[in-house]
């Protein structure tokens, strides 16, 4: 499992790695592992949430959980860390990483 | 009134030999002499100097009455109650566990009605659980009251409020629903779905929002993210403060990302080292130290001012960069793909140890077609304002290789100069 803290994908087309010891903002269409990601997230969202799958941030804390964030508080939504498939994140961490 | 004789001969107990009435008769009572009163229900002894000693007192409590009080509004539920009923005005009341042994509102039977046992020197006054985990249970933790509540650290305190969890060392949760603090020194105040998980972060109120990595805080708002050391989200909605001591002040969907920037209004970008951006759609583009204004989309109406500092040794002609080293797309004044830019502003150079200074203003046009090497220089002005010192004069050109403006300064041999620079650009993009 690759070691990070927290992801961030920006809706304006950047993302951003955070590790202990780093900082990396790459742009987003480079990431050929970033959409599957992303569409892995918003497939677990809850039944009742109606949110777009447009978004400002999504963020994934590592071993903790993924929130989605478009602007609008209802349709903001939680996905816990055990539900995320963790091999997609995975690869687009190591991607990023050898940017 | 009454004081009468009597006999008592009760193995193991004390044997009076007077009952009285009431307290009134207890000046009739001999010296040396136990006896019943009839009023107050106990023994009493009246010793050799004719003061009564106190053998026992009504449920065995000295210092406390008991009591129940059905009165309105407690008729249904009725209130029994404990009183401190020191002769002082003042009196303390302390409830001292044994030992190790904690201060609890219920008995713990590892079941939903009791919860687990809570941890050492523990104060858990929570009524209610939906699971027996639902306690204090980390050492000298705190649940002050509410509903599914955990303390489970050491020194790990929860006010009250709904489904609050503290489960760092010396973490905090004052209130609210669903909130979270689980590093150590974390806390949350107030507020629903809030997360502080990295260490000494705070998240203030609001919903939503996380402080997840070192000594990182959200003030409040909603679904604000402060996720690198030392960020701060001071409100608003969907922010992000992701760049190490970066802020975003308020506002909607704004990004701090770059270390040291800072972001407000809406969707505004601030992804350089030490840039900020206000207004609306503005975007750093990256470039460090970048201030800019905007009422865009995504960049592409917008102004921004630039400041460049650099400093030359030699008469070596020296690309001029905004903090002094080797010339890249994050320290010039880069464009984005389609764009243009007019600029205008003034580059000044002081010699180190003298009174040399030279100073030009600058102005010009620049445009960037579809990549980097579309990038053509239109209009270059340079003017001079002095340069008595005689160094060379500043020169514009088109970075094709970077997408921007490249500016080169020229010093002189064996002198010290710095050279500083500000520009503002007016800057449109349309593909």
């Amino acid at each position: 499992m690759e070691n990070y803290n927290t992801l961030l994908i920006f809706g304006y087309g950047q993302t951003q790695l955070i590790t202990d010891t780093d900082s990396k903002i790459v742009n987003s269409d480079e990431l050929l592992s970033l959409n599957a990601v992303i569409n892995d997230i918003y497939s677990k969202k809850p039944l009742e949430n109606n949110s777009q799958q447009d978004y400002i941030r999504i963020a994934i804390y590592n071993n903790d959980f993924s929130d989605w964030v478009n602007g609008n508080p209802n349709d903001y939504f939680k996905v816990p860390y055990d539900e995320l498939n963790k091999a997609l994140i995975d690869s687009l961490v190591l991607e990023i990483k050898n940017i | 009134m009454a004081v009468t004789s009597v006999t008592t001969t009760m193995a193991g107990a004390i044997n009076y030999s007077v009952v009285t009435d009431t307290s009134a008769d207890w000046s009739s009572v001999s010296n040396s002499t136990y006896f019943y009163d009839k009023a107050d229900k106990l023994v009493h002894y009246k010793n050799s100097s004719g003061t009564i000693l106190e053998i026992f007192t009504q449920s065995g409590l000295t210092y406390f009455a008991e009591a129940q009080n059905t009165s309105s509004p407690n008729a249904t539920t009725p209130v029994d109650s404990l009183t401190a009923v020191s002769s002082e005005t003042n009196a303390d009341f302390a409830i001292i566990p044994k030992g190790n042994g904690a201060i609890i509102a219920d008995i713990p039977d590892g079941l939903v009605s009791g919860g687990n046992k809570r941890g050492t020197g523990a104060v858990d006054l929570q009524l209610s659980r939906l699971s027996n985990s639902d306690v204090a249970s980390g050492n000298n933790s705190v649940i002050s009251g509410g509903y599914r509540n955990r303390a489970q650290n050491t020194d790990a305190s929860i006010g009250g409020g709904q489904d609050n969890t503290a489960s760092g060392t010396q973490s905090r949760v004052g209130g609210g629903l669903s909130n979270t603090a689980s590093s150590d020194y974390s806390t949350v105040g107030d507020g629903t779905s809030n997360v502080a998980s990295a260490s000494r972060t705070t998240v203030a109120g609001g919903s939503s929002c996380t402080a997840t990595a070192y000594a990182a805080s959200t003030l409040g708002g909603f679904g604000n993210s402060s996720s690198t050391s030392y960020a701060c989200n001071l409100g608003g909605i969907s922010n992000t403060a992701s760049g190490e001591g970066s802020s975003v002040v308020g506002g909607n969907g704004n990004v701090a990302s770059g270390s040291y920037s800072l972001a407000g209004g809406t969707s505004s970008v601030a992804n350089s080292y030490g840039s900020v951006v206000f207004g609306v759609g503005g975007n750093a583009n990256s470039v460090r130290n970048r201030n800019v204004f905007a009422n865009a989309t995504t960049g592409d109406a917008q102004k921004s001012t630039f400041i460049f500092r650099q400093r030359t040794t030699d008469a070596t002609l020296t690309t001029f960069t905004i903090e002094g080293t080797g010339a890249s797309t994050t320290n010039q004044i880069t464009l984005s793909n389609n764009s243009g830019y007019r600029f205008k502003g003034t580059i000044i150079a002081k010699q180190s140890g003298s009174t040399n200074v030279s100073a030009w203003d600058i102005d010009g046009l620049l445009v960037r077609g579809a990549n980097a090497a579309a990038t053509t220089l239109l209009i270059g002005n340079v003017t001079l304002v002095q340069n008595t010192p005689a160094w060379g004069t500043p020169t514009l050109a088109a970075d094709t290789s970077n997408g921007g403006l490249r500016i080169q300064i020229q010093g002189a041999g064996a002198t010290n100069i710095q050279w500083v620079a500000n520009i503002e650009t007016t800057e449109v993009i349309y593909a």
